[in-house]
């Protein structure tokens, strides 16, 4: 009986790194397609290095990316309600997602853009509901946890319709739920921010900024890449991987030269690489969509239009670690870490990689099999 | 870095499966309050020594890192080869003392590559280990009783 149980010691929970590369100028390009299926983001960070100064036009970009706002105790019928959906849902990309749950413990819920109302809810108020749904991925032999999907854009989901009706009913009256909401609202109109204020007035509504933070690092050891080589060369370029983890250790303010005898550490930075002189890190927290990022990445992008020191430039997105999706509808779940997140390395001539990282069931199986 | 420009990247996916050879660990070494604070280097014997009790001298040599460790919270980021990943976390849940004193260490998050953040009280979970923990506390407890 020993054996087994030793040969586990030796296992590491399984994970997942899906690496691209491509051209972001290429017509197929489905770089964009990428960012806009993860729609909850809390942190996005960009390292340029070679750079002191921010450009103009990136630094109104960063300050653009938006308030988000957060309403305490908000029923959640009220998503479902007639109004909101006309004036919000119907006319715009409209993100919910509550706030302070935990994916593992609590029971969560989160609107997406294409107006999928998704609930995650335990064993004992899934029944209460009495709402279809579907047994988690995550809740092993004995289904402890149920993911309900309603579709509010749907068009048999008028509000005359039953299933309208028997939805109301539940949220309203069956078992009225309550959270914690952080939302934001896009239309190619303008900003709705003030349609939200005024929309939830009844309601506690807060509206927040994202929390920006810009530094500068001196003398920063990077990896040497070359945009066609995604296992890297020895002694010619590093790896996906190695970057990976350098990019882990630069933002975790990490030191980066050890010797291989240390006794602390022996994290050194990937063979080859070259000593940058300053490299500029800016950091962006909050409830950030992905409409937004998409607008920061063409800016990137472009950095690279005028001659440039910097070889390459790296552009990180962080997802919740508690919301119930992560690319577009895969059900997420914590386990250990409930890491889902991805990371552009953008290159001089406009070549990309891309990196998403999580549980290998976090990702749908498009991610995977397409090659 | 110049270089002559390379022609533009083909698309080219590759998938890696739980092919990360290190793991990573963001922990809090919990004192009662008082006592003097452990150095980067003590940390560092203090999950030796944990590895050392529990796993014995093979496992003491368990190659660990102490990427980053702060004095006044207690908490750092370790790192660790990932088949190892399952030693340290356990021998880390089951220390119960550091010079005579109760500690714990609370592993606050696991990942493969992830950024500092702020509240990280926020992810504090109930893992795995220390629902064993919990187990083995009441089973010691009906023993008692028994006895």
């Amino acid at each position: 009986m020993a054996a087994p149980q030793l040969r586990r010691l030796g296992q590491a929970p399984r994970h997942l790194l899906v690496c691209e590369k491509g051209h972001a100028r290429h017509a197929r390009s489905r770089h964009a397609a990428h960012v806009r299926d993860h729609a909850y983001n809390c942190r996005v960070s960009f390292l340029i290095p070679e750079c002191g100064i921010l450009p103009e036009v990136l630094k109104s970009t960063v300050a653009d990316v938006g308030e988000y706002y957060l309403v305490r105790s908000l029923p959640v019928h009220e998503l479902v309600a007639q109004e909101f959906i006309d004036a919000f849902v119907k006319k715009g990309s409209c993100y919910a997602l509550s706030y302070n749950t935990k994916i593992d413990q609590d029971n969560t819920a989160a609107l997406l853009p294409n107006g999928k109302l998704i609930l995650s809810v335990d064993k004992d108020t899934y029944e209460e509901l009495g709402l279809q749904g579907r047994p988690s991925q995550y809740s092993g032999k004995k289904v402890m946890r149920y993911i309900i999907t309603i579709d509010l854009t749907d068009a048999g989901f008028h509000p005359d319709s039953k299933k309208h009706n028997r939805v109301l009913w539940a949220l309203k009256e069956k078992k009225p739920l309550e959270f914690d909401f952080l939302l934001a609202w896009y239309t190619n109109i303008g900003a709705g921010g003030s349609t939200l204020m005024s929309y939830f007035s009844k309601n506690q509504i807060q509206a927040l900024k994202p929390k920006i933070t810009f530094s500068t690092l001196r003398d920063l050891q990077c990896p040497v890449l070359q945009s066609n080589e995604l296992q890297g060369k020895p002694d010619e370029s590093c790896s996906t991987e190695e970057l990976f983890e350098w990019l882990g250790a630069v933002l975790n303010q990490v030191s980066l030269d050890n010797t291989s005898s240390s006794f602390l550490s022996t994290y050194c930075c990937p063979q080859p690489n070259v000593m940058v002189e300053k490299a500029f890190l800016c950091t962006i927290t909050g409830f950030i969509i992905p409409e937004k990022i998409i607008q920061l990445l063409e800016q990137l992008c472009c950095y690279f239009g005028e001659p440039k020191l910097a070889y390459w430039l790296t552009l990180t997105v962080h997802g919740f670690a508690d919301s119930p999706v992560s690319w577009r509808e895969s059900e997420h779940g914590f386990h250990k870490g409930g890491e889902n997140l991805y990371n552009f390395v953008i290159f001089r001539n406009l070549d990309y990689w891309l990196q998403m990282a999580g549980t290998s069931r976090r990702m749908p199986d498009i991610y995977l099999q397409r090659s | 870095m110049a270089r002559a420009e390379p022609p533009a990247a083909a698309f080219e996916r590759r998938v890696l499966r739980s092919a990360a050879e290190h793991h990573y660990l963001r922990v809090r070494l919990e004192l009662p309050d008082g006592g003097a604070r452990p150095s980067v280097a003590q940390f560092k014997q203090l999950v030796v020594s944990a590895l050392r009790e529990l796993h014995g001298e093979v496992g003491a040599a368990l190659p660990v890192d102490v990427l980053m460790y702060e004095e006044k919270t207690l908490s750092a980021v370790l790192r660790v080869i990932s088949s190892g990943l399952v030693k340290l976390w356990s021998a880390l849940t089951l220390l119960g003392y550091y010079q005579n004193r109760r500690c714990a260490f609370r592993v606050l998050q696991f990942w493969v590559l992830k950024c500092p953040v702020k509240d990280a009280y926020f992810f504090l979970r109930r893992s795995d280990f220390q629902l064993l923990c919990i187990l083995v506390k009441k089973s010691q407890l009906q023993q008692k009783l028994n006895d």
